[in-house]
């Protein structure tokens, strides 16, 4: 409703979708304020919007050109929706050149430009990384196969590894620069397999898809399953990485109160996003997912607000800052959800 | 200090909600700023100049070049076409033969005759051509 402009329900279907989206979204924040866990809510919640997020941005393709894929004219038509991770590789041509190398439209259409930048720089600015746990509809995906095995087949991750997204953020911001245009999405993003990917027509085409699927079934579904961690997010999302600058600027933290930690490092090994250091503490790829939070058996790992001694006040804490992630969470992906819903009702011919 | 803080960490639920409700207005203030401009070398660039006539109309946009800082790069000129045409034409220095209608686009040098590969796709009846320079 707020990200529709409070447009009104026209049909019973409409009302339908409304009242179901509302009951999940309000039962899942209901029980994370009955149960005080943080994680495993926001989790549900997450992946299930984005499952629905890629049901209904696919069928909005369908609807507007026929096919999920995009052709060469959508691109000189400038008519691609453009994504927060392209935000990355658009910075260094918006600094020099004073242009945008993404071939969409800046104010008008499904995810203009402008719209995705004021949803990325807002969010990020209010809870930091915290967007790659509230309210990026890719990370859903990788989250969610993160959590299918009950226990990790690889039980040791190595941390260093989260210095991979920041050098893939160095890589892919440059090589844009270099040849004006988003690389990333051409060549390596994985999750055109749940949005929309170049039609195949000739060799450089079908090489792309074959690129994009296997790093998908890699990074999104394999690794994840075996590891229990969000490798896709926490190693080779560039959007991650600068995303992690924002932890800087947000008011909302994870903290570790030393004086009640015991060093058992279960906050490090359930940490989704390899963003625990050795010592127990939070690092700067912080995602804020709650995890950490939640495993901890002494209540030392906790949601911390700048300014605010540590320790003290620690539910009044979380709950400021789980009002404005969960408002992130539900205005972003809830429209998709009922978008879905609608779907479902309409062909169930209900 | 600390109910600063707690203030201000109240406010962000507002200012969530502020990001959202605004987003009309946030975005034409973002679409303001300077480089809130898609590169010509995506775009096509500006229209520079057009011929028309009753069953044809000619846009030609100014030259582009791939380049982060210089323009020395590859560079194209597009052409909108739409209509019948069947003639010369002048693009970025060269001669051409241009042969236009609704069904087809087929550009050829003007010296040679050979036919000229170029980017191109239709839009509401208009012939969209990206010529290289």
């Amino acid at each position: 409703m707020l990200s529709k402009g409070g447009e009104a329900l026209g049909t019973q279907t409409d009302i339908v979708a409304y009242v179901a989206t509302t009951l999940f979204y309000s039962a899942v924040f209901f029980m994370m304020l009955y149960k005080g866990s943080t994680d495993k809510w926001r989790a549900v919640a997450f992946t299930v919007s984005a499952v629905f997020f890629t049901i209904a941005f696919m069928h909005n393709l369908v609807e507007l050109r026929g096919s999920v894929t995009y052709s060469d004219e959508e691109m000189m038509m400038c008519e691609l929706p453009f994504c927060h991770i392209v935000t990355t590789m658009v910075l260094i041509p918006a600094a020099i050149k004073q242009t945008i190398i993404f071939p969409g439209s800046i104010l008008t259409g499904f995810a203009s430009i402008s719209s995705m930048f004021v949803i990325v720089f807002g969010s990020s600015i209010i809870l930091g990384r915290g967007f790659c746990s509230w309210g990026c509809f890719y990370g859903g995906w990788d989250d969610g196969f993160s959590r299918i095995t009950r226990k990790p087949f690889i039980k040791a991750v190595n941390t260093t590894y989260r210095w991979f997204a920041f050098a893939m953020l160095i890589v892919m911001a440059l090589w844009s620069a270099a040849t004006l245009m988003p690389e990333y999405c051409n060549w390596l993003c994985p999750f055109k397999l749940v949005t929309e990917r170049d039609a195949i027509v000739d060799t450089e085409s079908l090489l792309k898809n074959i690129v994009m699927m296997t790093i998908f079934a890699v990074l999104v579904v394999i690794l994840p399953l075996l590891t229990k961690k969000r490798i896709q997010c926490a190693t080779f999302c560039p959007m991650g990485a600068f995303e992690s600058l924002f932890n800087k600027v947000s008011i909302f933290q994870v903290k570790n109160n030393e004086s009640r930690c015991i060093g058992c490092g279960k906050c490090q090994k359930a940490c989704p996003l390899l963003a625990i250091s050795n010592e127990n503490k939070p690092m700067i790829n912080c995602a804020k997912c709650g995890k950490c939070v939640d495993e901890c058996p002494t209540g030392a790992m906790q949601f911390h607000i700048k300014g605010t001694p540590l320790g003290s006040k620690m539910t009044t804490a979380r709950l400021l800052f789980l009002y404005p992630s969960y408002i992130l969470t539900v205005t972003l992906l809830g429209g998709s959800m009922m978008e879905a819903i609608k779907l479902f009702l309409m062909f169930v011919n209900i | 200090m600390k109910y600063i803080s707690y203030i201000i960490a109240g406010f962000m639920t507002i200012a969530m909600m502020l990001v959202f409700v605004n987003m009309g207005e946030w975005m034409q203030m973002v679409a303001k700023l300077p480089f809130m401009k898609v590169d010509p070398w995506i775009s096509g660039g500006e229209v520079t100049d057009s011929i028309v006539a009753d069953d044809y109309k000619i846009m030609i946009h100014e030259e582009v070049h791939q380049g982060l800082f210089t323009e020395d790069g590859d560079g194209y000129v597009q052409l909108d076409v739409s209509g019948c045409y069947d003639g010369s034409l002048a693009v970025g220095g060269s001669s051409y033969i241009l042969n236009a209608d609704s069904m087809h686009v087929i550009l050829l040098e003007a010296q040679t005759g050979e036919e000229v590969a170029v980017r191109k796709c239709q839009s509401d009846g208009v012939w969209i051509m990206r010529v290289g320079l």
